[in-house]
C-alpha cells in the first residue's frame, strides 16, 4: 500500500511514534500535537494497530487536517498529516 | 464518532448496607478506569432521572409505587435477603433507568453510534411487578421499551453476559416477538433460571447455561454458534448489552473462568453485527461484577470495543 501524494514536502515533519498503543491512543496523541503545531506544517505518526488506518482517515474527514500519504511495511503504519488551517 | 458514557453522581448513593457487593466502590472502580487517557473522548453525558411513564412501559404502577414507598428515611430496608436499600436508592433508580431511555435517544438523534451507561442498581433481575437480586428496575427493558415507542423501531435485541440469568428481561422478552435475549450464564447458580429449554414464545429466547468452571472457549464457542447467528436472524434495530462482568475468573460470586479479552472479543462481535443491521446502534448497561480490579479491567476492554470497534 503506498498512496503517498505530491505534497509540499516539509524538511522537517514533527514525528510521534505511536506503535504498540492501541486505539484510540494513536489518533488522540496525533490530535494533541496537531494543535500544537501551525497551519500547513505536516506530522509523521507511526503506528502498529491495525485499526489506525481507519481511524487517521476518519480523523482527518472530521478534522480538516489532510492525510497525504498512507503506507504500510512490515505491520508498521505511517501517515503523513498535513495540519489544516484552521480547527 | 464516539461513544457517550451516561451516568450520575446519584447512583453511588444507593447504599446497600457494609459488606453488600453491589456496594458503591464498583461504580467508583468503572469511573475511574473510564478517566485514563484512551477514554479522554468519550461524551460525558449526566443522567437524567426517568419519567414515572418511561418505567410503567415496563413494570406495573402499583410496583412503582411499592418501591419508593419502600425507600426509607433513614437506615436500610431489606426488600428480599439480596435486595438492600436505603434513602438514596430511589434517585439511583431514577437515574439508572434515566441513564438508558437517555442513551437511547442520544443514540438515535446520531450524536453517537454506541453508549456506555455506568449505573447502580443494576437491573436484569427486576421483573414487571417485582424486586429481587439487587435489582430495583429493569433499567435495560425500560430502555428497548422507550426504544420502540418513542423512536419507531419495532426489533430490539438484548444481549446478556452477566454471570446469572437476567430473569427479569427474559420475563419481559418471551411473550414479545419485538423482543429477542439472549443471555449466557453460570448454571447451577441464582436466580435458578435460563435453561436452554426457555426459548420463548417466538424462539425469540436463547439460553446458554455454561457450567462452572467454564471460560473463554466455552463462552466463545455458544456466542459464535448459537448467539450470533440467532441476533442475525432477528435483524435487530438496536443492540443492548447487559454488562455484567461478574463471569471473571477472579469474581467471588461465581465460578466462570472468563477474562478482559473475552468481554473485549464478544463487544466487537456484536458491534460488528450492529453495523451489518442498524447502523452500529449499541448501548450496554453495567449489571454485575465484584471484584473491582476485574471490574474495573473488564469495563475498560469493553468500553475501548465501544470506542474502536
Amino acid at each position: 500500500m503506498d498512496k503517498t501524494d505530491h505534497d509540499q514536502t516539509d524538511p522537517t515533519p514533527a514525528t510521534l511514534d505511536a506503535r504498540g498503543l492501541l486505539c484510540p491512543l494513536p489518533v488522540l496523541r496525533a490530535r494533541r500535537l496537531l494543535q500544537s503545531m501551525p497551519a500547513g506544517a505536516t506530522l509523521v505518526v507511526t503506528a502498529t494497530d491495525p485499526t489506525a488506518a481507519r481511524d487517521f482517515e476518519a480523523f482527518c474527514a472530521a478534522t480538516g487536517h489532510r492525510l497525504t500519504g498512507t503506507d504500510q511495511h512490515d505491520g508498521v503504519y505511517r501517515f503523513r498529516i498535513v495540519r489544516a488551517d484552521a480547527s | 464518532m464516539t461513544t457517550a458514557l451516561f451516568t450520575h453522581p446519584a447512583c453511588l448513593d444507593h447504599d446497600t448496607s457494609p459488606g453488600h457487593p453491589e456496594r458503591a466502590d464498583r461504580l467508583r472502580a468503572v469511573l475511574g478506569v473510564l478517566e485514563r487517557e484512551t477514554f479522554h473522548l468519550l461524551d460525558r453525558q449526566v443522567a437524567p432521572r426517568a419519567e414515572r411513564a418511561q418505567i410503567t412501559r415496563v413494570h406495573h404502577p402499583d410496583y412503582v409505587t411499592r418501591v419508593f414507598d419502600a425507600v426509607p428515611a433513614t437506615g436500610y430496608v431489606g426488600l428480599d435477603a439480596d435486595t438492600i436499600i436505603s434513602p438514596g436508592s430511589g434517585e439511583a433508580a431514577l437515574r439508572a433507568a434515566g441513564a438508558l431511555c437517555a442513551a437511547v435517544d442520544h443514540v438515535f438523534a446520531g450524536y453517537s453510534r454506541t453508549a456506555f451507561c455506568a449505573v447502580r442498581p443494576p437491573g436484569h433481575h427486576a421483573m414487571p411487578g417485582g424486586w429481587g437480586g439487587f435489582c430495583l428496575f429493569n433499567n435495560i427493558a425500560i430502555g428497548a421499551a422507550h426504544a420502540r415507542s418513542v423512536h419507531g423501531i419495532s426489533r430490539v435485541a438484548i444481549i446478556d453476559f452477566d454471570v446469572h440469568h437476567g430473569n427479569g428481561t427474559q420475563a419481559v422478552c418471551e411473550h414479545d416477538p419485538g423482543l429477542f435475549y439472549a443471555s449466557t450464564h453460570q448454571a447451577p447458580l441464582y436466580p435458578g433460571t435460563g435453561e436452554r429449554t426457555e426459548r420463548g414464545d417466538y424462539d425469540n429466547i436463547v439460553n446458554l447455561p455454561l457450567r462452572p468452571l467454564s471460560g473463554s472457549p466455552e463462552f466463545r464457542d455458544v456466542m459464535t454458534r448459537r448467539i450470533l447467528p440467532a441476533l442475525d436472524e432477528f435483524r435487530p434495530e438496536l443492540i443492548l448489552i447487559s454488562a455484567g462482568f461478574d463471569g471473571h475468573s477472579n469474581d467471588p460470586l461465581a465460578s466462570l473462568h472468563l477474562v478482559e479479552d473475552d468481554y473485549a472479543w464478544a463487544t466487537r462481535k456484536l458491534v460488528e453485527c450492529a453495523r451489518t443491521h442498524c447502523d452500529g446502534r449499541v448501548i450496554s448497561t453495567l449489571e454485575g461484577g465484584y471484584n473491582l480490579k476485574a471490574l474495573a479491567a473488564s469495563t475498560a476492554a469493553h468500553v475501548r470495543e465501544l470506542l474502536c470497534a
